[in-house]
């Protein structure tokens, strides 16, 4: 299935710079429809308002953390469908573990580029160029 | 500068102030897992950006210091008063750091961190014991940015919502998690430049001012076609401009970010235990009132822990608890915003108070018999004035609370204390919310309008046509035995205008500082009756002095171009009774060099009637040594800028020994002014350098203290020639 560079890509992460170097990649790699939520709960009120082909998520966030709005999404009738990919800056085999058993569909380590960003994201939602 | 790391940077610098703030807080209360998670995270942020930017040194710091935050979290490591130092010294690298990358536009300046890192990495695989923080030397950050923080681009937290925006401030009591404040929700506001901000409120001043003139064209028509709307349109205006106020506004608590560091390292360095409270941080003011206290408000909180609170063993023998309590609370009261700086300290002893000002010469045994103690409190506000046993690193160099209190007053505001011995010190400021808005006063001059600001005005006098008298050409007041220089406002603004006699009787008494009067003195034929004025008052306190005090004054080139100088001079000293050869005249040199015959012939005037004149600033002017010779001045003065190198600048110190000696084969006395230390003095003595000046000697003070330290000063001589 061919991927659509219109499909909706939600970020989550509490930390500005972040989502906006995050932003840059994704529009880079040829996507237009990004939109941004500032923490787990705004991502779930965004989710539900409209839905999301992928969310690229921040591991490490508060009150919710990346690994909680996983769970909550999974665990709900309407957006458990919806590809995953965590981000965060430790790779310690117990996070990612966590993280596969919460059923995230990728993990992508900070600091990381568009060709790895790309790599990871077509390994969960397909082929692009 | 790419705005991505310009936004990181701002970003960083709030995070890093942040964790700052809490790393304070965790001292008190180590066991606080929620805090020590919220450090974490901002650090670990930082650290994870990094590697996006480019930013290697930063990164490398973040890391190290992450690490230990992990071991912190993961209960291995306890946060003692030693690792958290420690993890300090690593939030001031990366302030450091990124403070250099705002000035290299974007790029991380080359550091060496590893002795940081060494240490934080020592304490994270837990197999040496921490070297106290304070033995590892954190580079300082750019001479051009001291203030880190400020270095960031010029933003201003909006919140979009009615909630309040965040609170930086954090501080809290031991044991009080509960007052820490939340960071607010990043998704209810953004940020806009300051400019934009500025922008938009001078936009909406200029709606308000049209709006107005409308109303008052269209008020006499009864048009309910123009009316309504006009209604509408003028309601819009004045919620758009109240809106645009509060966008102005900020917090308190912004002013306040730092203080919990700034105690806690205090109190480690006084040795003093300190306990800081912040009530009200969320009570808004706008942001230009808000630069402006910052600087007073520290230098408020220094002098409660340096001065105020006594040390711990103090505080038990007064049966108190060991550790003093420094208090700020913020509130609005009546238009006005009031703020606390209380501290449980020993108060101000006002015995004391009154002992140094006698000994000092400011009050005489009489007056101050007839002071109460509030008023003889009081005077810490005036110049100079500071009870400190002795000068230490953190206040007491007698430049204190008299800065507090210009600063406050000339944004409007009062400052006022009530203090009882042993029971503390409460100091209130009373400041105006806004500068935005500004209450004037609207006077009339050739047919025009025009607003001073209220606070610029001290009084209005309806002057007799007695009180305005004429000396040297310009027009001057006389009001309670003061003179003061008079100008007219058309004249000042450059207004054409026919002359109205008898019709400028109303004067407005204003107070106006150095920086904004000279200039504005020296555009008008009025520097010839300040010099004389300053001449006469220097010369009145010099009559009660002995006649080896002699008195120097700077006289501008624009009075010594006046050929009546030397007589109007002579005058003065005769009504006060002083001799002439007590009276020393300095000129720049630049100044003399600008008509050197004419300065020449003004000079021989001055020395035929015995007064000396010293050419200042010798050295940095083109005087050539004949017109030196020819000029008969008496005494050179060695600039400061060759005087204050002399230490570390070699060539300094060859053109000083020059002039000295100079001086010397001319028969000339020879002043050194800008000597800051003993050396300096030792090595212009060694030269024979006949005087000295500067803050090694003495700093500038009021006259009625002159007796007095003269007294001192001798003293010290003595103890010097004999001891």
């Amino acid at each position: 299935m061919a991927v659509s560079k219109d499909m909706e890509i939600l970020i989550v992460d509490d930390y500005a710079t972040m989502r906006r170097i995050m932003k840059n990649l994704l529009v880079q790699l040829g996507f237009k429809n990004v939109s941004e939520a500032t923490d787990g709960g705004d991502a779930i009120n965004k989710l539900r308002i409209k839905a999301a082909g992928l969310v690229i998520s921040d591991w490490n966030m508060e009150p919710m953390t990346g690994l909680q709005l996983l769970k909550e999404i999974r665990a709900d009738a309407k957006l458990k469908e919806v590809p995953f990919i965590m981000v965060t800056a430790e790779s310690k085999t117990d996070n990612v573990v966590a993280a596969k058993a919460a059923g995230v569909n990728n993990y992508i380590v900070k600091p990381f580029n568009a060709e790895t960003l790309k790599t990871k994201m077509q390994s969960v939602i397909g082929a692009f160029d | 500068m790419d705005d991505l790391i310009r936004d990181f940077l701002t970003e960083t610098t709030e995070s890093i102030g942040q964790a700052d703030n809490d790393l304070v807080s965790l001292e008190q209360n180590p066991e606080d897992g929620e805090l020590i998670g919220r450090i974490f995270r901002l650090v670990h942020t930082v650290k994870g950006t990094c590697g996006f930017l480019g930013l290697p040194r930063l990164e490398k710091v973040a890391h190290a210091a992450e690490n230990v935050l992990g071991r912190f979290r993961e209960k291995s490591l306890a946060p003692t008063e030693d690792s958290i130092g420690l993890v300090l010294k690593a939030m001031d690298s990366i302030k450091t750091i990124v403070a250099g990358i705002e000035q290299a536009d974007g790029v991380e300046h080359a550091g060496d961190d590893s002795a940081l890192i060494a240490h934080l990495d020592a304490l994270y695989h837990g197999n040496a014991t921490p070297a106290p923080a304070a033995d590892i030397a954190v580079e300082p950050p750019p001479a051009a940015a001291p203030e880190q923080i400020e270095a960031a681009p010029p933003s201003v937290a909006v919140a979009t919502s009615e909630a309040t925006a965040s609170v930086a401030a954090s501080a809290k009591s031991a044991g009080d998690a509960a007052q820490t404040t939340q960071p607010q929700a990043a998704g209810q506001s953004i940020r806009v430049s300051l400019d934009l901000l500025e922008g938009l409120m001078t936009t909406v001043s200029e709606l308000v001012l049209t709006r107005n003139q409308l109303l008052q064209a269209l008020r006499a028509q009864d048009n309910p076609v123009v009316q309504v709307p006009l209604q509408r349109l003028s309601q819009i205006a004045s919620e758009l401009q109240e809106g645009i106020m509060r966008t102005r506004m900020q917090p308190i608590g912004s002013a306040w970010s730092k203080l919990p560091r700034l105690v806690r390292d205090l109190s480690v360095e006084l040795g003093k235990k300190i306990d800081l409270q912040m009530n009200g941080a969320e009570t808004e003011l706008d942001r230009q009132v808000l630069e402006l206290i910052r600087d007073p408000l520290t230098h408020m909180v220094r002098n409660s822990a340096d001065h105020g609170l006594e040390t711990g063993a103090e505080r038990l023998a007064a049966g108190k608890a060991e550790s003093g309590t420094i208090t700020l609370n913020a509130y609005h009261k009546g238009g006005h915003i009031i703020i606390e700086v209380r501290d449980d300290g020993r108060g101000l002893p006002a015995d004391k108070i009154k002992r140094k000002a006698i000994q000092s010469g400011i009050l005489t045994e009489a007056e101050a018999a007839q002071m109460s103690p509030q008023q003889l409190q009081a005077l810490i506000f005036r110049a100079g004035f500071s009870t400190a046993e002795k000068v230490t690193a953190v206040s007491g160099r007698g430049v204190g609370m008299d800065v507090v209190r210009t600063n406050i007053e000339r944004i409007g505001g009062s400052i006022e204390l009530d203090s009882r011995e042993g029971g503390g010190t409460a100091f209130f400021i009373k400041i105006p919310l806004t500068l935005a808005i500004v209450s004037a006063l609207i006077v009339e001059a050739a047919g025009q309008r025009f607003a001073i600001p209220q606070i610029a005005v001290s009084e209005l006098v309806l002057a007799r046509a007695d009180q305005v008298e004429e000396i040297g050409g310009a027009a001057v007041l006389r009001l309670r035995n003061r003179l003061l220089p008079l100008a007219k406002l058309a004249d000042t603004l450059g207004i054409d205008h026919p002359v109205e006699a008898g019709k400028n009787n109303l004067i407005v008494v204003a107070q106006v500082y150095p920086d904004k009067f000279i200039p504005l003195v020296e555009r008008r034929p009025l520097m010839l009756p300040l010099t004389l004025d300053v001449a006469g008052r220097a010369l009145a306190a010099a009559a009660g002095l002995p006649e080896s005090v002699s008195v120097a004054i700077n006289v501008p080139p624009i009075c010594l171009a006046d050929a009546h100088f030397p007589d109007l001079l002579m005058d003065i000293a005769s009504q006060h009774r002083v001799q002439p050869t007590r009276i020393t005249v300095e000129i720049t040199e630049t100044a003399a060099m600008a008509d050197p015959v004419f300065t020449a012939a003004q000079v021989t005037r001055l020395r035929i009637k015995g007064v000396q004149v010293s050419l200042d600033d010798f050295g940095t002017g083109y005087a050539s040594l004949v017109e030196l010779y020819r000029m008969l001045v008496s005494v050179i003065k060695v600039d400061r800028s060759f005087v204050m190198k002399l230490l570390r600048d070699k060539d300094a110190k060859a053109i000083a020994k020059a002039i000295v000696r100079l001086g010397s084969s001319l028969d000339l006395k020879v002043v050194a002014e800008g000597v800051e230390n003993l050396e300096t003095l030792s090595l212009l003595r060694s030269w024979n350098c006949d005087l000295a000046q500067g803050y090694h000697i003495a700093r500038p003070m009021p006259a009625e203290a002159l007796p007095g330290w003269i007294k001192s000063w001798e003293e010290k001589l003595s103890i010097h020639t004999f001891g």
